[in-house]
């Protein structure tokens, strides 16, 4: 219980520290203050951006519900889909697509004719048609192995002696007052065909990283469309409901919200959110490597206090501090009108992951603090890591994409293994885009994993370096 | 020396970093009830000595025993003033000294009195609420001891508990380490390179230098053991000619030892007060300048360092 002494101890010294206070709240909050008023105004009207689109992609064939065959291109669905979406609210577009050759599309993005170029693979269709098949498969065999379990259950309650697979399988498969057995019951193989679309820009614009931003949340939901569509007409097989006449794939293309009334600022604020999140490393630091200057360290390490005491003495009023920050600097940035999107929930949410990017620096800290040996160090090295790291971490703008594998089915950057990646990419989906805590469910799974990952790391070297008698 | 009523005992005390060995071999002990003092100039060995008296340094060879305790000793038996202000800054007197009380795990009744106690004592009730930055370095130096004792511990050990005070302030220091080992401890080390705190608050003194333990008494017992005579120290124009200064005067009758410590020249003599002239007489014959002399008829500790090393302390 002594942690909670070293805790209070600790919030008293934050809180009195009126220079230490200034730097971790006025810092950030200045600022927040500074980009907001520089960059608020932002589009202001409601103008599409001017994209790019190479389409090489090349259909594929696919047999509609009666068996027939035809010729099915997602790519046009796709820029269909992109020219086709409007800002929240207003009939703007808000892309304005047009097909360049791969020529000329270097020449248009450095003169900033368009904001960025994308480019559809020839084999993006045929990658699409498997993420059906691949959706179809799942549906169908969860479907049937619903219907065994249930048929098995029918058959040992009623005592039947002879089992008659036809009973067993028949009238149940293709409607459940059918007894034959549909045309084609086979599954659809699923071969792994992956297509790479590629979005082009540079990312010191700042429309670039906009309409990237927009982009990318597009082609998920089309992604994520087809696959639900495809989920939904297979199940549809499996009841009595109206034939579905629909084709097989379908987007239904909806706003972006908050899209609205976007600005340049909108964008930036919850990268400074992390900034500021990183800066606190640096407060962490110096509060301890000023215990080790002082000697006040040494002077607890004489006492009973125990390793874990100080260390979670050390994390319970910077992870307060931490959050207290990010009111702060969110009240700022709702001040000088921050677009802030979706209800109460997303800025709990906001707050919690906040909170959680907030240990991390915590960790950062101890990691700082295990290496200096005086409060000046510990500032200059801290400064000198959580400066750049909040760029690596794309609290401004996104880095060249560095893939280093892949995990649940999404590719791994080598910038994701840094937990404020995760936490600056959902507070851009609470925030901007409105998103709830599904929506940022694996983002949140990476954060806080990796912040224990990396705050066990602290530990180990703060307790090595530090903790340990000089001996 | 041997005493079964001992509270720490060390035997064969090493400590080496690298090539260069801080404490060579310590055999000391400290008894029940009294102040030990470590005395010493800079860099002689002693704070190495006490932090592995206390467990804060792993001795490279020896060991250290303290009685009944056995070979360790617990966190609360032991109370460690250390020679650095060692406060936190942004809590008040009292928050100090309640945070060390807690982290000793003294219990919240008992800590809130004691903590008024050692207010008191210190003489440190008006600043109580005080910030320890706010607090005079006196002061500071004050509460700095009384986190070091909040606990109650058995043993004390303080480490140039009056460095930086001014005359006021450091006998108050001196008359509070000798109530406390009167009142509450068993015993109390201190290292220090004032020769007038050993002497005063010390019951017994251990002169150390270069790492070596030179000597263990009471203070009086070292004065005697500097012998017959009395000491005159000369300061020449040219210290250049203190070597030459220092033969010459060990011929002269009566001069029982001469030596060079700290810039001066250090003679012991019978019948000092009779010699003086004589001896400023003598230098002048020689081309030397006599700029300051004077005589002390009482030995002193710096004395018996003098004596036991041929240097001075500071």
């Amino acid at each position: 219980m002594k942690f909670i002494y070293v805790a209070i101890k600790g919030l008293k010294e934050i809180f009195r520290d009126k220079k230490g206070l200034a730097f971790l709240v006025a810092f950030p909050a200045i600022f927040m203050l500074v980009f907001g008023l520089a960059f608020s105004g932002g589009q202001g009207e409601n103008k599409p951006y001017p994209i790019g689109v190479i389409n090489r992609d090349e259909g594929v064939m696919i047999a509609s519900a009666d068996g027939e065959q035809s010729k099915q291109n997602f790519g046009n669905e796709l820029v269909s889909t992109i020219e086709e979406l409007t800002f929240e609210d207003s009939d703007a577009s808000m892309f304005e697509a047009r097909e360049v050759g791969s020529e000329k599309a270097n020449k248009l993005l450095e003169d900033r004719d368009i904001t960025l170029l994308l480019r559809i693979p020839s084999n993006f269709s045929s990658s699409i048609n498997q993420l059906i098949k691949s959706n179809v498969r799942r549906t169908v065999t969860s479907r049937v192995g619903e219907m065994i379990i249930t048929e098995f259950n029918s058959i040992a309650s009623s005592g039947e002696e002879n089992f008659n697979p036809e009973s067993f399988y028949g009238g149940k498969f293709g409607g459940e007052n059918s007894n034959e057995l549909p045309e084609d019951t086979s599954l659809p193989e699923v071969e792994g065909i992956t297509s790479e679309l590629t979005i082009k820009g540079d990312p010191g614009y700042v429309d670039y990283n906009k309409s990237r931003g927009i982009l990318v949340g597009v082609l998920n939901q089309f992604k994520e469309g087809v696959a639900t569509q495809a989920r939904q007409e297979t199940s549809a097989e499996f009841t009595d409901g109206p034939e579905r006449t629909e084709e097989f794939v379908k987007i239904n293309s909806e706003s972006i919200s908050g899209t609205q009334s976007l600005t340049t600022f909108d964008y930036y604020a919850p990268g400074i959110f992390i900034f500021a999140l990183l800066m606190s490393a640096i407060g962490v630091a110096s509060s301890l490597a000023t215990e080790v200057d002082k000697g006040t360290l040494e002077r607890l390490k004489l006492s009973k206090m125990s390793s874990f005491d100080l260390l979670f003495g050390t994390l319970i009023p910077w992870s307060i501090s931490t959050v207290a920050q990010v009111l702060i600097l969110f009240g700022v940035a709702l001040l000088i009108g921050f677009n802030w999107t979706g209800g109460l929930s997303s800025l709990l949410y906001s707050v919690l992951i906040a909170a959680i990017a907030g240990v991390a620096s915590v960790a950062l800290g101890l990691l700082i603090a295990s290496f200096t040996e005086n409060e000046s160090q510990a500032s200059n090295l801290g400064t000198l890591i959580s400066v750049p790291l909040s760029f690596i971490v794309g609290a401004f703008f996104p880095l060249p994409k560095v893939p280093i594998g892949q995990i649940f089915g999404s590719t791994f950057e080598l910038y994701d293994v840094l937990p404020w990646t995760h936490a600056a990419e959902a507070l851009r989906v609470l925030l901007i885009y409105g998103g709830g805590i599904s929506d940022v469910a694996v983002e949140f799974g990476f954060l806080i994993g990796l912040t224990v990952l990396l705050f066990f790391i602290g530990v180990f070297f703060f307790s090595r370096e530090r903790l340990t008698s000089v001996k | 020396m041997t005493d079964d009523n001992y509270v720490v005992k060390t035997e064969d005390l090493r400590k080496a970093f690298g090539d260069f060995v801080a404490v060579k071999d310590l055999n000391l002990e400290v008894r029940e009830g009294e102040i030990f003092g470590f005395l010493g100039p800079n860099g002689a060995g002693k704070t190495t000595s006490i932090r592995m008296m206390v467990g804060l340094l792993s001795p490279t060879s020896g060991k250290v025993n303290f009685g009944d305790m056995g070979d360790s000793l617990p966190e609360e038996k032991v109370g460690v003033c250390p020679q650095d202000l060692v406060l936190w800054e942004e809590l008040t007197s009292y928050e100090n000294l309640r945070f060390m009380g807690n982290m000793y795990g003294v219990p919240k009744r008992k800590l809130n009195k004691r903590a008024e106690r050692v207010l008191k004592d210190l003489g440190l009730t008006d600043k109580r609420d005080n910030l320890a930055s706010e607090l005079s370095g006196g002061m500071q130096r004050r509460l700095n001891l009384g986190m070091s004792i909040i606990h109650h511990p058995e043993i004390v050990v303080l480490d140039e508990p009056s460095a930086g005070l001014d005359p006021q302030s450091r006998y108050s220091v001196w008359e509070y380490i000798k109530g406390l080992v009167e009142e509450e401890t068993r015993c109390i080390i201190l290292t220090t390179h004032l020769m007038e705190e050993a002497d005063r608050v010390s019951d017994r003194v251990g002169i150390i230098d270069n790492g070596n333990l030179k000597v263990v008494d009471t203070p009086e017992n070292l004065k005697k053991s500097v012998g017959k005579g009395d000491s005159i120290k000369i300061e020449l124009e040219d210290k250049r000619k203190n070597p030459e200064a220092v033969e010459m005067l060990q011929s002269l009758d009566g001069v029982i030892r001469t030596s060079e410590t700290s810039n001066r020249v250090v003679v012991r003599a019978l019948d000092a007060v009779g010699n003086t002239n004589v001896f400023r007489e003598k230098l002048t014959e020689a081309g030397m300048t006599v700029i300051d002399m004077s005589i002390s008829q009482t030995n002193t500790l710096e004395d018996v360092f003098i004596h036991l090393t041929g240097r001075g302390l500071e």
